[in-house]
């Protein structure tokens, strides 16, 4: 799954389901700092407080000679720190869930395995999400001891408590939370997981901001109906990587494959870069750039000998991994350049190449 | 002070979040010595003062943190 689809969907449903309960979390946090200090001055007692003062944001009226402008400082400090904290905690959990995910792959095949099982897991969630009967259940609870430490955060009087709740998040994922780590486990690498937890939280920064200011109270009104759009966006998401996973594995199920599965017609094959050479073979060039393979659907002769050759221009993206399980094929392209692979005599039939990922495809088609 | 124990039905949660987030709210109504939410159960058990607390006071500070509740007959 490339950063931006990540960053937006930390940006419409992260943003919204965590920032509904982790910013009710934060602002708790920071209206109990503000009231223990004012206790401490003698002009408030810290319980026997209204929840709405919870509801209402983070500002609270301890300080009604400061100016606007120090209030605002006031309520954005410790939702920075916040963030912070949160960012350090997953980036980290994404290095290491990246380097877990390449450490025990075996195989392109085993790779798109998993990301089929991740495919599911998301769904499964999107669909607790949307409190579909059957599937309202499943919910993934940390332990109990996971739980009273992040507690023990959000009672914190330090000055920094904002930043460690925020780290401490990491220990109490929400649906969506736990799909981006499935994710960031299959993204092939220390740097992409790291990256992938990253921009999903930096997706979610802007709302959780808005809503840690000053829309707690509308969040909790709206709560069903964003409880309803994050698992629209959960099933998206869990569709996608499913179907990215099923295309690696050249599954007739994939979306590509489909049409071709149920017999409607599929897009025309193409022939016009293949040149048969006098002594019977042929050669096929298909070109590999930034997010396509050209022709997606070279036609090919059956019963010859047979070079690919996958040309290089420009190509910066997963399509560079290629993988071609009828071939046995996994090698990483270069950005420029020809890559020849010898596939021996073709049978007629259909060859499905992706990359790793099965985000970028192609086909053989040999008659 | 004695505290009585009662089980409350919780809908609308969706992650680890929601509990804390329940617990903190009735841990700080006058009267709740304590409170223990679970996701998985869709409940919490509240121990409270019956003089200073309701089970009204309970229901009321969960629908104000986003969620819906009733107290379970025993």
């Amino acid at each position: 799954m490339n950063l931006m689809a990540i960053l937006l969907t930390g940006l419409l449903a992260g943003g919204v389901s965590c920032a509904a309960v982790q910013g009710g979390l934060l602002t708790g946090l920071v209206a109990r700092q503000h009231q223990a200090s004012a206790t401490a001055r003698g002009t408030v007692s810290v319980k026997g407080r209204s929840t709405g003062d919870r509801a209402a944001g983070l500002t609270l009226p301890d300080a009604p000679s400061r100016g606007a402008r120090n209030r605002l400082v006031d309520d954005l400090v410790p939702v920075g720190g916040f963030l912070a904290g949160k960012l350090v905690s997953h980036t980290i959990l994404g290095a290491m869930l990246g380097g877990i995910g390449t450490a025990v792959e075996l195989s392109a095949h085993s790779h798109a395995l998993a990301q089929v099982a991740a495919g599911i897991l998301i769904v499964l969630f999107g669909l607790a999400q949307l409190e579909v009967p059957g599937f309202k259940g499943f919910v993934i609870a940390p332990p109990a001891s996971w739980l009273r430490l992040v507690r023990g955060r959000a009672r914190s009087q330090a000055a920094f408590a904002p930043a460690l709740l925020g780290f401490a998040t990491v220990l109490i994922p929400c649906g969506v939370t736990l799909s981006v780590m499935a994710l960031a486990l299959t993204s092939g690498s220390w740097l992409n997981g790291a990256a992938t937890m990253a921009v999903f939280v930096i997706g979610t920064s802007p709302l959780f901001t808005l809503i840690g200011y000053a829309a707690l109270k509308a969040v909790t009104t709206w709560k069903d109906r964003l409880a309803v759009a994050t698992g629209i966006v959960l099933l998206a998401m869990g569709l996608y990587t499913l179907n990215g996973g099923l295309t690696a594995l050249g599954s007739p199920l994939a979306a590509k494959n489909l049409a071709v599965t149920l017999g409607f017609e599929q897009a025309p094959a193409d022939a016009s870069t293949v040149e048969s050479a006098p002594d019977g073979t042929q050669t096929v060039v298909i070109t590999v750039s930034s997010g396509y393979y050209s022709p997606s659907n070279a036609l090919l002769k059956a019963g010859v000998p047979t070079q690919l050759i996958f040309r290089s221009e420009d190509a910066r993206g997963c399509e560079r991994a290629l993988v071609i399980p009828a071939f046995d094929v996994e090698q990483i392209l270069p950005e420029n350049g020809d890559t020849v692979i010898d596939a021996g005599v073709l049978e007629p039939g259909t060859i499905e190449y992706s990359c790793s990922m099965g985000m970028v495809s192609g086909r053989l088609t040999v008659h | 002070m004695s505290h009585i124990r009662q089980i409350f039905t919780v809908d609308g949660m969706h992650c680890a979040s929601c509990t804390l987030l329940i617990d903190e709210a009735l841990e700080d109504l006058d009267g709740v010595h304590r409170s223990t939410t679970s996701l998985r159960k869709r409940r919490t058990v509240v121990e409270y003062d019956p003089t200073t607390c309701s089970p009204h006071a309970v229901v009321a500070a969960i629908a104000e943190a986003g969620y819906t509740s009733a107290l379970v007959d025993r």
